[in-house]
């Protein structure tokens, strides 16, 4: 049985910042529902693109078009946008 | 309390403020008391009891068998533990004309070595608890070691004449708490001593009838001030416990008939947590005056005390060993708790401002009489923090209108995140006023950025559970979102130097040690 993308992105916060994995509900926001600044937001995307070995950056060829890092909000948003980078990159490769 | 009178004298080339019934020096103070108080008990430790007329004879003859060994101007050490030739070392060396490195029990032999070699004393003196450690610290500089008794209990040199005190003498020198880097050997001198002695006299009223609890070790700058010479001062006594400890500490202060004890608010707290017992306000009718200092006083230890002992003044006292102990001090009123960080206006003939614009925060700076001429270790240092007369403390706050100062935070405990400064003692104030969180310490530690992040350690109160959200969510609405930590983990306890300052170097190193690089 393979670990979800979810609870690897979970693993990755809970690493970095100590959030409890109830926390992390699909609507949360980064901002506002997890106290997480600017810096802290930038670090969990770098964190996330180490650990999937992705490219987050806003208009990168991993994204899809309707997809961006910028507009990623909430923690589902996030979970989203490593799915569908980890597949856009299965299928480059 | 009367107001006090002063005069200008020039000090460290500024003019301070120094009381007009000052004694010329410490030596002459303890002359002052022995002529005056010839049978009052000056002092009660394990090993002996002696009276004012005593402690001057004994002075003497410890000073002459020092002088018969050094000459004046010296530098000697001494290894002493807790007891009555460790209080008398201020008074010895002040009649002797020589300096005494007073080594820190609590250190290990290495730590007096490298000490032992920045001073670099003709002798090392110890007590019998303390000769082997000093024997060995002492081998690798070669310096000689001699047992306390040999000197302190010498002959009768009755042959030998003193120089006159000297206001300027430095009598001791002590290492400062050196909670980051390297300690200083701050210099300790008489004309110091004895005006933080009058300051805290002239506010707490001290008086002869007073009988003066002596927990902290005799080799901090606290009691050296506080205690050892404001007794002195005003002809009272100082019991030394030969258990210093807060368990238990009600009683043995019950039993001495303690009015008057000086401690850290970590001691403070074991103190009311450990003795819920019955030992209260009955049991010690006379104790009127506590001070503290040196780390913040947590709201929760200051309530219970002020409820237990309702005729207990409690004041709250901001200092440094550079200042020999007071800067400023606030007495706590428990129907009007302090803010944070308050710790009221200067003491008498202080001066304490804000390097910065009028209002807002900046290092705290502080001159007058009882500030140090320097570190002996490092007059390039010296140079750097004693400025014009004025004291650079290395902490951060703000000095209002009425002159009351606040502490924001140690200027090396500031957190620097994405440009804005973060005060660690602030966030730790806000943790702290959650129910669940008895204590907290926030320090700073590297991001995977470079950056600095806010990292919190607490400690929950028994029974309760963390709940890190609600945490978050709290400092977020009270301080900001730059201020929320990144992580906020749980301990048993808060590591703590030897004065009971929260170790932050140490929860610094572990959280980078730690820290996932991902």
């Amino acid at each position: 049985m393979t670990i979800s993308i979810a609870d690897r992105v979970a693993a990755v916060i809970n690493d970095l910042f100590g959030l409890p994995a109830a926390a992390l509900t699909p609507d949360v926001t980064l901002q506002d529902g997890l106290q997480l600044d600017s810096l802290s937001i930038v670090e969990l995307q770098v964190a996330l693109e180490d650990t999937f070995d992705i490219d987050l950056a806003p208009g990168s060829a991993a994204l899809d078009a309707d997809l961006d890092t910028d507009r990623a909000q909430t923690y589902g948003d996030i979970v989203h946008l490593v799915q569908a980078a980890v597949q856009r990159q299965r299928q480059a490769s | 309390m009367t107001d006090p009178v002063l005069e200008p004298v020039p000090h460290l080339g500024t003019i301070v403020q120094a009381f007009v019934d000052r004694p010329a020096s410490h030596d002459q103070m303890l002359q002052a008391a022995a002529s005056r108080w010839p049978d009052r008990t000056a002092v009660q430790a394990p090993s002996g009891t002696l009276t004012y007329a005593e402690l001057n004879d004994a002075v003497t003859s410890a000073a002459a068998s020092l002088r018969s060994r050094v000459a004046a101007g010296s530098h000697i050490a001494v290894a002493m533990s807790h007891d009555l030739d460790l209080f008398t070392v201020p008074f010895v060396t002040s009649r002797a004309g020589v300096t005494a490195l007073l080594l820190n029990t609590s250190l290990t032999p290495s730590g007096w070595a490298d000490q032992l070699g920045k001073i670099d004393p003709v002798v090392v003196v110890a007590d019998s608890d303390n000769l082997p450690a000093a024997t060995q610290a002492a081998k690798s500089g070669g310096h000689d070691v001699v047992a306390a008794e040999t000197v302190w209990v010498g002959d009768d040199h009755t042959d030998v004449t003193f120089e006159p005190g000297d206001p300027d003498q430095t009598l001791a020198l002590i290492a400062t708490s050196g909670t980051t880097g390297v300690p200083k050997m701050t210099r300790v001198t008489t004309g110091g001593l004895i005006h933080a002695g009058l300051a805290y006299c002239q506010l707490l009223d001290l008086a002869g009838t007073d009988r003066s609890y002596v927990c902290l070790p005799l080799h901090y700058i606290g009691p050296l001030s506080a205690q050892t010479t404001t007794m002195a001062l005003v002809g009272g006594v100082n019991i030394i416990p030969s258990d210093t400890a807060a368990s238990g500490a009600l009683g043995r202060m019950a039993a001495a008939g303690i009015t008057y004890v000086d401690a850290v608010p970590a001691w403070l707290g074991l103190l009311v947590r450990d003795d819920a017992s019955a030992v209260g306000a009955r049991a010690l009718p006379q104790w009127r005056t506590l001070i503290y200092g040196g780390a913040p006083m947590p709201a929760e230890t200051a309530g219970v005390l002020a409820r237990r002992f309702p005729d207990l003044r409690l004041w709250d006292v901001w200092g440094l060993s550079e200042t020999h102990g007071p800067a400023t001090a606030r007495e706590y009123d428990i129907h009007a708790p302090p803010l944070p960080g308050t710790v009221g206006p200067p003491v008498a003939g202080v001066e304490v401002r804000a390097d910065a614009e009028p209002g807002r925060p900046g290092e705290l700076l502080v001159k007058g009489a009882n500030v140090t001429p320097g570190y002996a270790d490092d007059p390039a240092l010296t140079k750097k923090i004693i400025v014009d007369g004025w004291l650079r403390t290395g902490d951060i706050g703000t000095v209002g209108p009425d002159g009351c100062v606040r502490l924001l935070d140690r200027a090396k405990d500031v957190i620097m995140r994405g440009g804005a400064n973060i005060f660690s003692v602030e966030v730790e104030q806000v943790l702290t006023s959650d129910p669940a969180v008895a204590e907290a310490a926030v320090y700073g530690a590297a991001d995977n950025l470079g950056e600095e992040a806010v990292m919190a350690t607490i400690v929950l109160r028994p029974g309760a559970n963390l709940d890190v959200m609600a945490l978050r969510t709290l400092i977020d609405t009270t301080i900001g979102r730059h201020a929320v930590p990144r992580r906020i983990t749980t301990a048993d306890s808060l590591p703590r130097n030897a004065t009971g300052k929260i170790d932050k170097v140490l929860l610094r190193d572990r959280a980078n040690e730690s820290a996932p690089h991902v």
